[in-house]
């Protein structure tokens, strides 16, 4: 346990680091698999906090809480899985190598490190901005072990990086309406609430002031006089 | 070298963790019974409003909202006491409301019934013993997240609800009718013209006439603009941090074209006032009674004056710089 905990710290510090060394001994470590899927499980709870204001908006409390908290993790092993296959088929149109969905997957859950940090968007004011440069990070992570695990230049993986996170945005450009769809179902569902709240919606006003009402309108008293 | 730099990164790191707790209260407020409280609110106002045939007591009513060193309602950091009391003596015929803490959605002061109130009990004995305590800087940190969570477009909406309900509810309390047409301004010091600008929004909702009077105010481009009469922004020249909000507040930025910044400048609704040289705190600051400008005025009394000339519609007499 000891020895696992060790490890996972130092694949933990490498990827911050963005250490090309520790890539290299990452990839031939037995326990390479259970250290990505840890660090993959470990920055899907961390980012589902910073992001967890929704919940709050929505006041979404005990098992309904717990419950959306887990469907968000599930949703967000389901996003690393596409990233996982459209690196592995973006590195083979690139380079020729043939990499196994399970190598993608460990690159692709590695390289998701610095979201570990993802909590802090948690942050007033300069939340969004740290969940940025998170994304970021990661993104620079993924360039570094990509040219590790394909063992090409530093060009040829950003290129394959690159390119693998342009059909990323493009696939959720595509597919924005049906998974908005999806995504309200299992909303109604786990929620138990029609909608969905937005902040913009809890400044209208709507949610306490019922809309018959005017203050601009006299009152009783005063416009009889 | 790697030491120092590990270190810094360490406090960086723990200083947004921090930071990352701060919205929890009010979020957990407002989850909590946040829309309920607000709901009883809207149908308290609504009876009251069936009232407002009675005159009110007063024709202005002035709401004071403290800066980060506040603790609660009432225990402010001592230099801001004799710049109330001018206010207090310079507009007699107003109704000064000084009794909303604001860095709090349900106007619990830090020495209230919290898990905490042990340490700020502490620190408001430290700082009563000695004003400039360093352990009192752990009250501004913990205010000055809250000011950022009102700023926030994520959390202003629900933490500005529970500061413009407490701001309602002293209103109230001190006899202020609704659809009376009494104006009500708000003198928001510091982090409190923040505070001040995210409670206006709802505010606005009942229609209050508006105004807000910042002193030295760190204000971001709170939607709470679009419903106030005007801005009066008094500040002093060597004052870095409300620099520093013309810098950190993107929407206060000259390109932020249609921000509700932006759209009050464009009406003429800010008033930028420079009232001399003054800092924001330490010495020489809007509250210092031993610094003295060369017309012979202490900065307190400077700071008080344009304050009360504006509560009155007169012109505000400044240091020259």
């Amino acid at each position: 346990m000891g020895d696992f905990l060790g490890s996972l710290w130092r694949a933990i510090t490498g990827v911050w680091s963005l250490d090309s060394s520790m890539a290299e001994w990452f990839r031939n470590y037995p326990q390479s698999l259970e250290i990505s899927i840890t660090i993959a499980m470990l920055a899907g709870i961390s980012t589902l906090l910073g992001n967890s204001v929704v919940l709050f908006w929505n006041r979404i409390r005990g098992w309904r809480f717990g419950v959306s908290l887990v469907f968000n993790g599930v949703s967000m092993v389901g996003l690393f899985v596409v990233q996982s296959v459209v690196i592995a088929l973006v590195g083979y149109l690139i380079t020729g190598d043939r990499l196994t969905i399970f190598n993608a997957a460990r690159a692709v859950m590695l390289a998701t490190a610095p979201l570990l940090f993802g909590f802090l968007e948690l942050a007033p004011y300069v939340g969004p901005g740290i969940a940025r440069v998170l994304q970021v990070w990661s993104l620079l992570a993924l360039w570094t072990i990509v040219g590790v695990v394909y063992r090409v230049d530093y060009w040829q993986a950003l290129l394959i990086t690159g390119l693998g996170w342009a059909v990323m945005q493009g696939l959720s450009w595509a597919l924005a309406k049906p998974l908005s769809a999806l995504g309200n179902r299992i909303w109604r569902l786990l929620s138990g609430s029609p909608t969905l709240l937005t902040a913009q919606d809890i400044l209208s006003g709507h949610q306490f002031m019922p809309v018959e009402f005017d203050f601009d309108v006299p009152a009783v008293g005063k416009g009889a006089e | 070298m790697t030491i120092v730099l590990t270190l810094l990164i360490g406090v960086l790191v723990l200083v947004l963790i921090i930071m990352a707790i701060g919205p929890l209260e009010s979020l957990g407020w407002w989850s909590d019974k946040g829309a309920e409280k607000a709901a009883a609110t809207i149908e308290r106002l609504r009876e009251e409003h069936a009232k407002a045939d009675v005159a009110p007591s007063y024709s202005r009513y002035v709401v004071y909202l403290s800066g980060i060193g506040a603790i609660d309602g009432e225990s402010r950091p001592p230099e801001e006491e004799p710049f109330v009391a001018a206010i207090r003596d310079g507009v007699p015929g107003a109704c000064l409301i000084t009794d909303v803490f604001p860095y709090s959605v349900n106007n619990q002061g830090l020495t209230a019934q919290r898990p905490m109130s042990w340490l700020w009990k502490k620190i408001e004995q430290a700082r009563f013993k000695n004003p400039e305590a360093m352990l009192a800087m752990l009250v501004n940190l913990r205010n000055a997240i809250q000011l950022f969570v009102s700023a926030d477009r994520r959390y202003g909406p629900t933490y500005n609800i529970g500061t413009a309900q407490q701001v309602l509810e002293s209103l109230l309390r001190h006899g202020y009718r609704l659809g009376s047409g009494v104006p009500v301004t708000l003198v928001g010091w510091s982090g409190g013209a923040q505070i001040s600008l995210g409670a206006a929004w709802y505010l606005g909702l009942t229609k209050i006439p508006l105004e807000l009077i910042s002193i030295g105010g760190m204000m971001s481009d709170d939607y709470g603009l679009d419903r106030l009469q005007h801005v009066y922004h008094l500040r002093g020249t060597k004052d870095p941090f409300e620099k520093l909000g013309w810098i950190m507040f993107a929407g206060r930025w000259p390109i932020a074209v249609g921000s509700p910044w932006s759209r009050a400048v464009k009406d003429g609704r800010i008033t930028v006032i420079d009232i001399g040289p003054m800092q924001h705190n330490v010495k020489d600051h809007y509250f210092d009674p031993a610094a003295i400008a060369p017309d012979g005025r202490s900065y307190l009394q400077v700071t008080s004056d344009a304050v009360v000339a504006l509560l009155n519609d007169n012109e505000v007499k400044v240091i020259p710089t």
